[in-house]
């Protein structure tokens, strides 16, 4: 659905103990997906609360945490952004077979991600 | 290599090692069978190996970007899931890679080359990794025709094209010394990769000068643009090359690939096959990697070659094993002995002279220098 605020990222040098540190605080469950740095944050039993990541902090993450809001296209919702007074902080990326997203900063800096469900997304093979 | 004339009888070949690389960092789902997830990778190391490949090109695909890996975890979290999937497998780790420092400390800490000496540090070890010596252009564009990228992201665009047709190997002896110092270290072989006989030579001088003490895997790489093209002269001459006691394997790209897969196979040579390379059989239609395999044991099994058992294989690449010695390391790869001060002349291992016995007939014309039959004739 357009316009909700699906889930979060929350970034450090350190995720494994942010990890705990979270868990530990909220009491939320937390898992590390195997064999990649990105653990999986359930907010409350069973799935029915909020969902969220925690990984490393990319080169341009926010030291807050970053809330991404479903949109229909990332394309559209990117250049109407801008045409608003957004800057792009991270063009439009894919996470492979699952959606496209992108980071914005809304005219007063205040960064959120934009995200697309897409089964078909992948990203252009980079050359060594 | 030196054949006599018994060698290029399949019966006396080493049984045919097929490689496998299934994974095709230049490609994308869209273009080619090209696995994503953890489980779709190390399903596609199993099917290459019950299909006849007994060594494995790995490369790693970060499941969550898609992108080539350049996370050292996942290596070594990939390299332990194949070891448990396809334990007797060999694994070949591509060497190209950067790994990317996670932390601050990290990226203070791993200077220059240390990013590509990582691969030295792998846990649970990999059989060999791949190591070029000598810094070269590695255009893989030059060599490819428009059919062959049909279907592929690469088809009408010319900015990616650009991209790979840039692409070269960073392998001076700054980086090259140094990784075989950290591979015979932590035991792991290096699997070397020389695109044209200058290469070659530089492996040659590098075992000679006792960096490099173990038996010497190889590939013999043709993928144009700065290493060899499609001219089989130059390959033969590669082969004529390649020291008698090393294990050479023929890799190229698309179509070309397929000619030259036949002519190792017949030469006793041994193969790389998969979407790495090609994506084409003969017919110009799409082949999976596995079907590239499949396509490799029936012309082998037709010609009357042996395929390599994995335990066939890790013998003939003497998989484990390493010299202690220069002289024992040339000695067993069949090169002459290094100079002695003041010894003169061409270089042969010293022997007792004595000359074998044929086994039937001699040559071409044994009675004719004496008239002299042999006993057994006479008697008869």
């Amino acid at each position: 659905m357009s316009g909700v605020v699906t889930h979060f990222e929350i970034y450090g040098e350190a995720p494994a103990e942010l990890a705990q540190f979270y868990a530990s605080l909220f009491g939320w469950q937390i898992e590390k997906a195997p064999g990649v740095d990105y653990w999986r944050i359930q907010t409350e039993p069973n799935g029915n609360g909020f969902g969220g990541g925690l990984t490393y902090r990319p080169a341009d993450g926010p030291t807050s945490w970053l809330p991404y809001v479903t949109v229909a296209a990332v394309d559209q919702a990117l250049a109407e952004a801008q045409r608003m007074g957004a800057r792009i902080v991270r063009p439009k990326s894919a996470v492979p077979r699952t959606g496209w997203y992108a980071v914005l900063a809304d005219p007063e800096g205040n960064s959120f991600g934009i995200w697309q469900a897409d089964r078909t997304a992948f990203p252009p093979p980079e050359p060594d | 290599m030196y054949y006599t004339d018994d060698s290029i009888l399949p019966e006396n070949m080493a049984p045919l090692i097929i490689t496998a690389a299934p994974y095709g960092p230049e490609w994308i789902p869209g273009d080619a069978d090209i696995p994503v997830t953890w489980d779709e990778q190390v399903q596609a190391a199993v099917d290459c190996y019950n299909a006849g490949a007994t060594m494995l090109h790995v490369h790693v695909r970060d499941p969550a970007t898609g992108h080539g890996s350049v996370d050292f975890d996942q290596f070594n979290y990939f390299i332990g899931r194949l070891k448990k999937a396809v334990p007797k497998m060999i694994l070949q780790v591509g060497g190209s890679i950067s790994f990317a420092p996670k932390s601050a400390d990290a990226k203070a800490k791993w200077l220059d080359y240390d990013t590509r000496h990582m691969l030295t540090e792998l846990d649970p070890k990999p059989e060999c990794v791949t190591v070029a010596v000598g810094t070269s252009q590695w255009d893989i564009m030059s060599m490819m025709l428009p059919d062959d990228i049909i279907g592929t992201h690469l088809e009408n665009n010319p900015k990616v094209q650009a991209a790979w047709a840039g692409m070269w190997v960073d392998a001076g002896p700054a980086f090259y010394l140094e990784h075989l110092k950290r591979l015979r270290k932590n035991r792991i072989q290096p699997y070397f990769v020389p695109g044209h006989v200058h290469q070659l030579e530089l492996i040659e001088r590098v075992i000679r000068a006792g960096v490099y003490m173990g038996p010497l895997n190889l590939a013999i790489a043709g993928y144009g643009g700065g290493t060899l093209g499609r001219n089989p002269f130059d390959w033969m001459e590669m082969v004529r090359r390649v020291p008698q006691g090393s294990v050479a394997t023929f890799w190229s790209s698309m179509r070309g690939l397929i000619s030259l897969s036949a002519m190792a196979i017949v030469l006793g040579q041994h193969v790389r096959v998969g979407n790495e390379d090609n994506l084409w059989g003969p017919d110009k239609k799409r082949r999976t990697t596995v079907q590239q395999i499949e396509g490799a044991v029936r012309i082998c099994k037709e010609f009357g070659r042996k395929v390599a058992t994995a335990e066939e294989a890790r013998q003939i690449m003497k998989v484990g094993v390493w010299y202690d010695s220069i002289e024992e390391t040339l000695h067993n790869l069949g090169l002459p002995p290094n100079r002695r001060d003041g010894q003169t002349g061409f270089l042969v291992w010293e022997t007792e002279g004595k000359k074998g016995v044929a086994k039937t007939g001699g040559d071409s014309h044994p009675m004719a220098y004496c008239m002299v039959p042999p006993t057994q004739v006479a008697a008869e």
